[in-house]
């Protein structure tokens, strides 16, 4: 897959650990579950430049803190293999109505405010104020638990860049919760 | 989240990566970073601190526009509680996969400074 950061042979590490770490993943047991996790890293820095003054830029938000909006499908923050999914956030803000699942970090500020993780509203004021060129249509949620981050970045990672390139997106703020 | 900034990257995009967890980039190979380092849940700062969270977007949306390669910069502005305090209270009761994870390193930059 174009643009899929996961090398194909993580995927013989990652078989050995899930043998390894089930039961201690089923029991929540995170501690002993992850002590030998197979955490990828990367010795480059891979850098595009944004392509216009930020004035002119659209910017979109992408927040792994586990929001969903309307009645959009929660995110599933009860399985101990995560949820792969995402959401897509069409609006400026403020929103009316908003969950936030996620079970490995307090989501009780963002509960009462979701600009703490997802800062929509203030997005929206900076494009106001000229700021930013315009705010993106489309903005993305998921939740950020993916010990087998391979379907995230062969189904919902291509989706949503594609969804990027498609609203012509000139630069991206990532936040996790 | 660090990861999913190389996919875009990759289609032609800029990123910018507003974390608690900076060191964490520097595994990932980052293209840029603010690290923020405020309770987990409040990396834009405290709920309805419209002034506070717009400041950290603003530094965030600078560095979209200005930073070099890999660059991590950090938020020097400090969270409005007694940070021990914060501390205490910022995680859920278990911690997550990544916090145990680090917990256990013996350079474990999440050690009380």
């Amino acid at each position: 897959m174009n643009g899929n950061p996961v090398p194909q042979q993580w995927g013989t590490s990652y078989e050995a650990w899930i043998e390894r770490s089930q039961d201690a993943l089923r029991a929540r047991d995170w501690s002993t579950a992850f002590k030998e996790y197979p955490w990828l890293n990367f010795s480059d820095s891979p850098l595009t430049p944004l392509r216009h003054s930020l004035a002119d830029s659209r910017i979109a938000l992408i927040s792994s803190g586990g929001i969903s909006v309307g009645d959009q499908n929660p995110f599933d923050a009860e399985d101990p293999l995560g949820d792969h999914s995402f959401r897509v956030v069409a609006a400026e803000g403020p929103l009316r109505s908003w969950r936030v699942d996620h079970a490995h970090y307090d989501v009780g500020p963002p509960r009462v405010d979701y600009n703490t993780v997802f800062p929509l509203d203030a997005l929206s004021a900076l494009a106001a104020q000229g700021v930013i060129g315009a705010i993106a249509p489309e903005h993305y949620t998921f939740m950020g638990y993916q010990p087998d981050p391979r379907p995230f970045y062969e189904i919902s990672a291509p989706s949503i860049a594609d969804g990027l390139s498609k609203h012509q997106v000139d630069g991206v703020l990532l936040v996790p919760g | 989240m660090p990861v999913l900034a190389r996919t875009i990257e990759a289609a032609g995009i800029a990123t910018v990566v507003v974390t608690m967890m900076p060191y964490w980039s520097s595994l990932y190979g980052v293209p840029r970073t603010l690290g923020v380092e405020f309770p987990f849940g409040q990396p834009f700062g405290m709920p309805k601190d419209d002034a506070g969270q717009r400041a950290v977007l603003r530094a965030a949306l600078d560095l979209l526009e200005n930073a070099a390669p890999g660059i991590i910069v950090a938020w020097d502005r400090p969270w409005p509680q007694p940070i021990e305090e914060a501390r205490r209270t910022w995680h859920p009761p278990d911690p997550s996969p990544l916090i145990a994870y680090w917990l256990q390193q013996p350079d474990n930059p999440l050690r009380p400074r």
